[in-house]
């Protein structure tokens, strides 16, 4: 019996694998690819680079475009033009920002590169504070709260997101790792919280947004972060939506929360959900048809997008709270 | 009234004057084997004098028309000595003809054809292939495999290099209907596709039709395959067994009541999972193992009156588990497995109810399923961890079918019958428990009927042409949507000389389920679903021509036929989708709709002769796709067209008792939508990759040759067959799948071949 296992053995063994190197035709065209999501609270930014075959060697940082000419125009026919400051990177020379509510476009190009163009528009966000609750907590050292927030939805306003961070007492040991620092104020930094909605479609992907049977924040398990929900489960107008949290308890700072809502450009959204699902399944190469990543870019690569932000900053008892008293990202040493 | 009655009314008018115009006598009744009194389909009996003739089918049955005094009756078939009947005809007559097979391996390969065969001069794109035959093909991994067999037939191509997947004439595995004794089989394959699932030693032929489908078959767009098993042998026990490499069966049969009733039993198994133990260790243990089992009984139960039933089980098991070594009491248990598997029950019951019609009634219940089980189990202190998952996709069908011939002239037959189906689909239903806390996506589950009335008329027009006019109305229902179709069915024989036939065909089809798949990369993304609102049924029309010559020894034919054909109503899932978000957003939100075209030309040149049998066909197809949400909405090739095909199929009897066979096919790469380019997100800081247009990039060719020698000889009790075979003979390292590898920075592609050169060899013995 054992040598008729062995002679099996040997006969799988033959059929295992055996790699053989195959030369498929490349003859590809590197095209310009953009990487810009802008938003009203940032100066026009930029960032120009080509593609390389697949089978090409890459060093990304020899892919970046250094001399490539940019202007964007919005829709009621200015233009400015963006000059490169390095790494790629092209940027408004009068610091001038996106403004919401306004389609721009991106034309740009570059020696041996076809000229490119992409257009999209950052769409407003009106959110406010209602009001926070504490609630009774299972864990002794956390706070629990229930905080309410409105969200204002009107037509073009189609996807959103919502952040949930905290301040976190932090300061610097001496060999430069940071801690958290509950008895002493040394700054703090932003922290996210995992938190659970009201709002029957919130889920942690965006590839989630479409799927109702995914597990839901309500009845399923907690939001890591951030959660990203359409106007589907919006009214238009306006909408209160309830949000919970526990927070960690610390000596040295109450509760301090951030809720950061934004609203999403259609190509920044189709843009990181083929992302992510890219990411997610890999290249498979049994797959009938691999995740084709959303570009509105026409005649190159990348993404040309709008995304903006509103920051709801309040404490455990509803006050608003100011990034530059709290010392949010100053980190000093810590106490020896 | 519909169109679809419409024409059915006119077929059966078409018929009446010919009935009450008949002047000739009817012979008719049934072939037997001489042997073993199983009934033979496909003889083909021939008037010499009025150069007119039929083949028996199915069961046997045959029925001629022939002018009263003498007449001259040629009986042949392949694996029988040829008879003439000297009959003098004074009225109707039953006859139950009874054939002496060839007894020895090289009787068996004598042919003295005396025309051609006759069920091919009016269908055309069929192929026969009895179990002879592919007992003696070459064989991957020393089994003799239907599937693969037909796989060597011109405008049949393979999925994957090695592997029992079948595409017909651009078409996609789940449009085949794979007919085992009359009900359908949803998946023909075990071992991930290594092995069909139908064990050769109960088949007694195989019939594939790739177009020119005659009314009475319905339901697939692109192929009907139709497998027939053995009845039993009604005169003496009996039986074979086989031990080979990776598989081992055994098939008994014989008589329940001496001439009137037999039974028929056959397992087969792999033993790979006992034979592999040793290399297993505790920590980890990978296993996988098939069986199938088939029975059939039959039951004469007058000389008009025919029973049987049949029946079949196949399962497939994988299973990989894992836990701590011993003496460690924490870490995780897990155990995974799959297992999928087909079952079928059949009733039939065949009647001459007058001396020129034959019925036959089917009854039968089809089952299919494949279940992806998990469970992960880790104990701790105060506390354990257990995590379960499982999936499961299943089909359920119960099917009535009646089918019935008419003869009610010389070369005049008609068919008509209908078909019912009731099916229950569940394409996806998973079910999770975690921490002792369950939930579920709910099932989708399909209660779908299919009815089906066809009608077919074969006659003769003058210059000898021949016409098979058929219409096939068949109606859908599901989920609250109806849907209807009038399928015309077209096919005619026209002879241009003594030898040569020039053949034409039109059909349409139209599937009512569809069969989504991505390709291998996923069992739980493999699932059957039907039509539905937002989803309709998938058509097909196909025209084909073609030229059949036969030489003058009779024994070879060479025939070339060109064909055209549309696909409609094409699915595929959209990329990153799952069968789970279906039971939420609907079966139609998560697949893409698209259309498919296909046309080529294929060649065959058979020979089947004293010593020196086989066959050459070549094949040249094209076969494209159209998404409008894929390659910008532009067509592009399928991803398994393959160009050209080309087979060589050669059996040779060297001696009385030593048979060699060899094989040869080469394939054109088929394409694959490999990332063209990459750049990356500066933002996010991650490397995307552009896949440029759909299918641009092929796979190298694929070709190879296996040979197989068997040497049978003589025992007191039987007969024994040892066989030894080369697989892949020049070990061409042919592509089963192609990946990336990177090495400093740069990317190569690389191709794994998974069947190299493999020896195998078998041990049989008969009696």
């Amino acid at each position: 019996m054992r040598s008729w296992s062995v002679l099996l053995a040997c006969v799988f063994s033959w059929h295992c694998a055996a790699p053989v190197e195959l030369d498929f035709e490349s003859g590809y065209e590197p095209k310009i690819v953009v990487n810009a999501e802008f938003s009203p609270d940032d100066e026009w930014a930029v960032h120009l680079s080509r593609s390389i075959a697949y089978v090409d060697s890459i060093d990304w940082s020899k892919q970046v475009l250094n001399n490539a000419k940019v202007e964007i125009q919005d829709s009621d026919g200015f233009v400015e033009s963006l000059v490169h400051t390095g790494e790629g990177i092209y940027e408004s020379p009068r610091g001038t920002n996106p403004r919401a509510e306004t389609e721009y476009t991106i034309t740009a190009s570059a020696p041996g590169f076809p000229t490119i163009q992409a257009s999209s528009m950052a769409p407003a966000v009106e959110a406010e504070f209602v009001d926070i609750r504490e609630i009774t907590s299972p864990d002794t050292t956390k706070r629990a709260f229930r905080v309410r927030i409105r969200i204002i939805d009107q037509p073009g306003r189609d996807f959103y997101s919502l952040n949930v961070d905290h301040l976190q007492p932090t300061c610097r040991e001496e060999e430069g790792s940071i801690k958290i620092d509950p008895v002493g104020s040394k700054g703090t930094l932003l922290r996210f919280l995992k938190f659970d909605s009201d709002l029957r479609e919130m889920r942690e992907t965006i590839p989630q947004v479409n799927d109702p049977s995914s597990p839901t924040s309500s009845n399923e398990s907690l939001i890591s972060g951030v959660g990203y929900f359409s106007d589907r489960s919006l009214e238009e107008g306006s909408n209160v939506i309830e949000v919970a949290m526990s927070v960690p308890r610390y000596d040295a700072l109450a509760p301090h929360l951030m809720i950061t809502v934004a609203t999403w450009s259609k190509e920044l959204w189709s843009y990181t959900e083929s992302t992510y699902l890219d990411y997610t399944f890999g290249l498979n190469i049994f797959e009938e048809a691999p995740k084709v990543i959303y570009s509105n870019v026409s005649d190159g690569l990348g993404v040309f997008a709008g995304i903006n932000y509103q920051y709801l900053q309040f404490d455990h008892e509803g006050r608003a709270w100011d990034r530059d008293d709290l010392l949010v990202d100053t980190i000093q040493p810590c106490d020896p | 009234m519909s169109s679809g009655w419409k024409v059915l009314t006119l077929l059966v008018l078409l018929v009446t004057p010919e009935i009450t115009a008949a002047q000739s006598y009817s012979i008719h009744g049934y072939v037997e084997d001489a042997a073993n009194g199983e009934r033979i389909p496909r003889v083909n009996l021939y008037l010499v004098d009025q150069r007119a003739g039929m083949s028996t089918n199915d069961f046997g049955y045959f029925n001629l028309n022939v002018p009263g005094g003498d007449t001259k009756v040629s009986v042949t078939h392949v694996a029988y000595f040829p008879e003439v009947l000297d009959l003098s005809v004074r009225s109707d007559t039953m006859l139950v003809l009874q054939l002496r097979p060839r007894i020895t391996p090289l009787d068996s390969l004598i042919v003295t054809p005396t025309f051609a065969d006759l069920e091919e001069r009016i269908q055309m794109s069929r192929h026969y292939l009895s179990a002879t035959e592919i007992n003696a093909m070459p064989a991957a991994l020393g089994e003799a495999d239907v599937i693969k067999a037909l796989q060597f037939l011109p405008g049949v191509q393979p999925g994957k290099e090695g592997f029992s997947g079948i595409h017909v004439r651009g078409g996609r595995r789940g449009q085949n209907l794979i007919l085992l004794d009359g009900l359908p089989l949803y998946n023909p394959v075990h071992a991930l596709g290594l092995f069909s699932t139908f064990n050769p030693s109960t088949l007694k032929h195989v019939e594939m039709l790739k177009g020119g489908f005659p009314a009475r078959y319905g339901g697939r767009l692109s192929s009907i395959i139709r497998l027939t098993m053995k009845e039993g042998n009604l005169k003496r026990f009996g039986g074979e067994g086989k031990l080979g490499l990776l598989t081992s069966r055994v098939m008994l049969e014989g008589p329940i009541v001496r001439e009137r009733a037999s039974w028929i039993v056959s397992a087969r198994r792999t033993f790979l999972d006992q034979a592999t133990r040793w290399v297993q260790t505790r920590e980890e243990y990978i296993g996988f193992y098939f069986y199938d089992l088939n029975f059939k009984a039959n039951y004469i139960l007058s000389q008009k009156d025919r029973i049987y039933v049949s029946g079949y089980l196949g399962r497939d098991v994988f299973i990989y588990r894992t836990r701590p070594p011993k003496g460690i009491s924490f870490g995780n248990k897990t155990k995974q497995s799959l297992d999928w598997g087909n079952r079928l029950v059949s009733f039939r019951w065949n009647r001459l109810m007058s001396d020129r019609m034959f019925i036959n009634l089917t009854a039968g219940i089809v089952g299919y399923d494949i279940a992806n089980r998990f469970t992960s189990y880790e104990p701790g202190p105060d506390s354990s961890d257990t995590y379960k998952s499982f999936w499961q996709s299943s089909i359920l069908d119960y099917i009535v079918r009646l089918d019935a011939e008419y003869k009610p002239g010389a070369n005049h037959y008609f068919r008509f019958g209908a078909e019912t189906t009731s099916h229950l689909f569940i394409p996806s239903s998973t079910s999770y428990l975690e921490d002792d806390k369950s939930r579920s996506h709910p099932s989708s589950r399909f209660n779908t009927k299919e009815f089906a009335l066809y009608a077919e008329d074969e006659f003769f027009l003058p210059w000898d042409v021949e016409v098979n006019l058929g219409l096939r109305f068949s109606i859908g229902q599901s989920e609250g949507r109806k849907s209807q179709a009038v399928e015309p069915r077209v096919s005619l024989n026209v002879p241009l000389t003594m030898r040569m036939d020039a053949k034409a065909s039109y059909a349409f089809m139209q599937q009512y389920h569809h069969f989504l798949t991505a390709t291998g990369s996923s069992f739980s993304r493999e699932t059957w679903i039907p039509f539905m609102p937002g989803l309709d049924p998938q058509k097909s029309s196909q025209i084909a021509l073609g030229i059949a010559y036969h030489f003058p020894n009779q024994s070879t034919k060479v025939s070339l036929e060109g064909y055209y054909k549309e696909l409609q109503d094409q699915i595929e899932y959209r990329a990153g989708t799952f069968p789970y978000q279906a039971t939420a957003v609907g079966w139609p939100s998560v697949v893409e709709h698209g259309q498919g075209k296909a046309y080529g030309m294929e060649v065959m040149l058979r020979r089947q002769q004293r010593r020196l049998s086989g066959w050459v066909s070549y094949t040249w197809s094209r076969s494209t796709r159209r998404y409008p949400g894929r390659n910008d909405g532009k067509s592009y090739p399928d991803r398994f067209e393959r160009i050209h095909d080309l087979s060589l199929m050669a059996q040779y009897q060297v001696t009385e008792f030593t048979l060699v066979s060899a094989s040869w096919v080469f394939s054109s790469g088929h394409p694959i939508w490999l990332p063209a380019g990459r750049y990356y997100d500066y933002t996010n800081g991650y490397e995307l990759f552009e896949y440029g247009s759909v299918n641009h990039t092929r796979v190298p060719s694929t070709h190879r040759l296996d040979i197989t020698a068997q040497f049978t000889k003589q025992i007191k009790w039987g007969k024994r067959t040892f066989s030894l075979g080369l697989f892949n003979v020049y070990n061409r390292r042919n592509p089963a799948f192609v990946y990336p590898e990177e090495n400093f920075g740069a990317i190569r592609w690389k191709r794994v071949s998974l069947l190299q050169l493999v020896p195998d060899f078998s041990y049989g013995i008969r009696f």
